[in-house]
């Protein structure tokens, strides 16, 4: 098998980008080093803990579990192509980041990105959650500090600016 | 000082806008020019002898910089003990890697350094270690029979503590007693699994001869101080920095072997290393915790009053003691925690600290505190059904009461305050009256339906006597500086960094209260030794009662040197200068009126309008040590339900009444409480650090090492009581912990409710389905 890097090309949070990867290089390592976006979180890279979990061909995926490679030719959304773009001092804030901060549904932060990426697609999906359904549906992406809770209100709160956001301006 | 505008809102954290946009600056997301990569391998055996180490094919792997073992890095920085002035106490030396011996799968034993992990990895692969493997030392009872073999032959035992607690004539109790109830528990090891795994970024100035470390610490100065120790190297010279730390819960308190074998390679290779731990290592080289076997008794009279209570400790320490916070304090807290909130005239505990050849025991979070609380109301439930009292009841009829306090426990614990009594009764309320039904409902559905009260109390911010007595350095106190910059803007260097709860909010919040500005004009910074200063680091549940304390301080003296400037400008006295919301004035003088701004523009750059001996500038250092310790308490209730079928256990109602004083945030408050919550839930029905019989980790992965998902923990209900402490600035307690500590022993107190009424009772954790059915059907 080699391992001489490859070109990989793709769209990253709209744009796109190029850089160069081993056959073996993780998605999540080429976000993180090749591109600078170190908002996706490597917890496990086993798979299970949905920290690094991006949007991927507007799929939620664990991107510790694509290589690089396979990622070549798609539409990656990260954590840091949520809000869009701002102006200094004035920065972008995603109905989902707000609601977040405003139902104290961050404590250290590590998991954030993850379960911001995983709340997305979900509510792309539909914005008629019930709380059992979406705990059920944010359960693939671990937190040890908040408990849970306000996560879940968190995303139920979001879900309608987030509806009518993605309603006007579609998928990237 | 003027009235709280800020202190006990739900104040919006200002730490989130960064972690929400993915720029969170955690230790892996930084890179250092020309930074190398580090790969360890680590010993795959729980105990042998080093017989042979080749690092030679690795170290020809195209990219390999270095591959160290413990002869190349022994004479740059020495081994050394994790031990505390506990009397006879013993504890065997660390080494950065294994020297000789290794005693527990994944003790670190060569260092691989290369341009990338991926490369470090693959030379590690390389490294050839031929091991003599011995028989492990796996049981801490057996491990205290004289013919077991040693974990540290030069200690010549296992045992590393041992010593009795308590006071009171407990013979005399049991011998007067009208009932005695009796538990052997049990709680699984289990460890923090903090998101963000620990990493080290090290890099060695050779022309200024300066060591910098960016870590993911809980007590960045702490390491300072022992990297400068171990190094010979003056503390000017080294600089530990920590930005964003993604949980830590404790176990991120403590030298780690792996941590100072990356500091001292960076010494040696001369270029920026990083090392970033991987999931499969952080399972086995974290601290581990609660690996706790207790029996104990309890003595009632025919009221269930209790008249003494006795306890026998064995706590599973792992391989080493390891610095500075030692394998010994979850023991001495299991044993000394136990009688609680409640009345316990005579208590006698034994402590037995064991070596065995298991990853490192130490603190994490609630320390002690779920076993001690756990096996305390168990005992209670089991004399309220011998007596036929309700669990209640029982509690009622011995928790503290307004009149008791201060009351100091048999084990010298002092509590100054409190409302434990009434917690249990706000619990009740929070219940409600319906669980009759629930119970019924819950049958109809094939489920046994339990409820579970857990009344405690948190040792939250101890004092300088805790660790500092003991000789490691470990303080309680903490310095922050407050400054007012020339344009009226607040700049606040805590010593103590934040670990995600949200302190930098917290501690602007009383600032801000405390100089009588705006929230949005207070930053704060933390994390930089070579900025801020003295800290003594995150831990316990203290910095709402320690950073509070330095930071109201630091901007009460700040605000003092405010006013007398002040007063010079309006040539008034500074007993009849006043600030309000940002607002200078001469009291009942309304057109003397101006900004902090201005007069902070003249501590600076206007000081020519100042007589010579006026202090000049606006920034003051505050310090606070806080009380010997302060405990906050609560009751929490849990109703889980039981299916026969499966002996799945889920927790389906869970309620909270907490009094950790006065409230600086309650959201930050409630954020504490419910993720503690989920933590000893998960303690209690899920995590368990599983080793087979010869001590190899069956938990390797998050797929066998079970945490709480959004799934398994209930939506929470919480209700505060205020009792302020008389001892502390602001009336805080802290709270970090109390989730933890309270909910392990309320979820089995609920499970072993809905099992009493088969007749049938489970007394390990994690309470496993197989568990739960072998109780059943032992009594079917």
């Amino acid at each position: 098998m080699t391992r001489d890097p490859v070109r990989v090309t793709l769209r990253v949070n709209g744009r796109p980008e190029t850089g160069w990867a081993e056959p073996r290089t993780t998605l999540a390592d080429f976000l993180r080093q090749e591109l600078g976006l170190t908002g996706t979180h490597v917890g496990c890279e086993q798979g299970v803990c949905g920290a690094c979990t991006v949007v991927l061909d507007g799929a939620a995926v664990r991107s510790c579990l694509v290589f690089a490679v396979q990622a070549d030719g798609c539409a990656v959304e990260t954590v840091e192509g949520l809000a869009g773009e701002g102006a200094p001092g004035r920065e972008a804030v995603h109905p989902l980041q707000t609601a977040f901060r405003e139902a104290s549904a961050v404590q250290c932060g590590f998991c954030t990105p993850g379960f911001l990426m995983t709340a997305l697609v979900a509510l792309r999906e539909r914005d008629d959650w019930d709380r059992a359904a979406l705990r059920e549906r944010l359960g693939g992406n671990l937190c040890r500090c908040t408990g849970y809770q306000t996560v879940v209100d968190a995303v139920l709160a979001a879900a309608p600016e987030v509806r009518a956001l993605e309603g006007e301006g579609g998928r990237r | 000082m003027t009235a709280a505008r800020y202190v006990g809102q739900r104040v919006r954290r200002s730490e989130d806008p960064a972690l929400l946009a993915g720029r969170g600056r955690f230790v892996d997301d930084v890179t250092e020019p020309r930074q190398a990569e580090v790969a360890f391998v680590r010993s795959p055996i729980a105990s042998g002898r080093i017989l042979r180490i080749d690092t030679s094919a690795a170290a020809a792997l195209p990219g390999v910089l270095a591959a160290f073992t413990a002869a190349d890095l022994a004479p740059y920085c020495p081994g050394w003990r994790g031990l505390l002035n506990w009397p006879g106490m013993v504890a065997g030396e660390q080494t950065a890697l294994a020297t000789g011996v290794v005693r527990h799968v994944g003790e670190p034993v060569v260092l691989v350094v290369a341009g990338s992990r991926a490369e470090a990895e693959d030379a590690a692969e390389l490294v050839v270690v031929d091991y003599e493997e011995l028989p492990a030392v796996l049981d801490p009872v057996a491990a205290l029979d004289p013919d077991s073999p040693l974990v540290h032959e030069d200690l010549g035992t296992n045992l590393c503590f041992t010593s009795p607690f308590g006071s009171g004539d407990v013979d005399d109790a049991f011998a007067r007693a009208d009932t005695v109830v009796e538990v052997a528990v049990q709680t699984g090891r289990h460890t923090a699994v903090a998101l963000e795994m620990r990493g080290v970024l090290a890099s060695y100035d050779r022309d200024e001869h300066t060591l910098t470390v960016r870590v993911s610490t809980q007590a960045p100065q702490m390491l300072q101080t022992l990297y400068a120790r171990l190094l010979g190297l003056p503390e000017n010279a080294v600089r530990v920095v920590t930005e964003h730390v993604g949980g830590a819960f404790g176990m991120k308190a403590f030298v780690y072997p792996d941590e100072v074998a990356v500091v001292t390679a960076s010494l040696l290779v001369g270029r920026p290393l990083k090392w970033t731990q991987d999931r499969y290592e952080s399972l086995q080289s974290d601290t581990q915790a609660r690996d706790e076997r207790v029996t104990a008794a309890l003595a009632v009279d025919a009221g269930g009053r209790v008249l003494g209570l006795r306890s026998e400790v064995v706590s599973d320490a792992g391989a080493y003691s390891m610095y500075p916070r030692g394998c010994v304090t979850e023991g001495v807290q299991v044993a000394t925690i136990m009688p609680g909130p409640y009345r316990v005239p005579a208590y006698a505990s034994s402590l037995r600290v064991v070596f065995t050849n298991k990853t490192p025991l130490a603190v994490y979070r609630a320390v002690g505190h779920p076993p001690a609380i756990l096996v305390m109301e168990l005992l209670m439930d089991e004399a309220a059904r011998a007596l036929g009292l309700t669990a209640d009841e029982i509690r009622r009829r011995n928790l503290l009461a307004p009149a008791d306090l201060p009351y100091t426990s048999p084990t010298g614990n002092v509590y100054d305050s409190g409302s434990h009594l009434e917690s249990l009764e706000r619990a009740l309320a929070l219940l409600g009256d319906d669980v009759g039904d629930r119970r019924r409902d819950a049958e109809r559905r094939g489920r046994l339906l339990g409820v579970g009260f857990s009344s405690f109390v948190e040792l939250s911010a101890p004092g300088a006597m805790f660790y500092g007595a003991k000789g490691a350095p470990i303080t309680a106190h903490d310095q922050v500086e407050v400054t007012v910059q020339p344009d009226g803007s607040v700049t606040v260097l805590l010593g103590t960094p934040g670990q995600g709860q949200g302190l930098h909010t917290t501690a602007a919040q009383v600032v801000a209260d405390a100089l009588g500005v705006r929230l949005d004009d207070v930053r704060v910074v933390s994390g930089d030794t070579r900025v801020v200063p003295h800290g003594s680091g995150v831990w316990a549940s203290r910095s709402a009662v320690v950073s509070v304390g330095a930071a109201h301080a630091a901007a009460t003296e700040v605000r003092r040197r405010l006013l007398v400037l002040a007063a010079h400008l309006f040539e008034a006295d500074p007993d009849d200068v006043e600030l309000v919301d940002g607002v200078v004035g001469v009291r009942g003088v309304p057109a003397s009126r101006t900004g902090v701004a201005e007069v902070a523009a003249v501590a600076y750059w206007g000081t020519h309008r100042l007589p010579a001996d006026v202090e000049v500038g606006l920034g003051a250092v505050g310090s606070y040590s806080g009380p010997p310790y302060t405990f906050n308490n609560g009751t929490h209730v849990a109703v889980v339900e039981v299916e026969r079928a499966t002996g799945l256990v889920r927790v389906v109602d869970y309620a909270v009444v907490e009094d950790c004083g006065v409230l600086v945030n309650p959201d930050i408050v409630d954020g504490q409480i419910r993720g503690g919550v989920a933590q000893g839930l998960g303690g209690a029905l899920l995590e368990h650090v599983v080793l087979d019989p010869i001590g190899q980790p069956q938990t390797s992965t998050l797929l066998d090492y079970l945490l709480p998902t959004a799934v398994d923990v209930p939506d929470i209900r919480i209700e505060h009581i205020e009792t302020p402490a008389p001892t502390t600035t602001l009336g805080t307690k802290g709270v970090g912990e109390a989730g933890t500590a309270g909910a392990p022993a309320a979820i089995h107190c609920a499970v072993n409710d809905a099992l009493a009424r088969e007749g049938a009772r489970v007394w390990r954790q994690p309470i496993r389905p197989e568990d739960v059915l072998a109780a059943l059907t032992a009594e079917r």
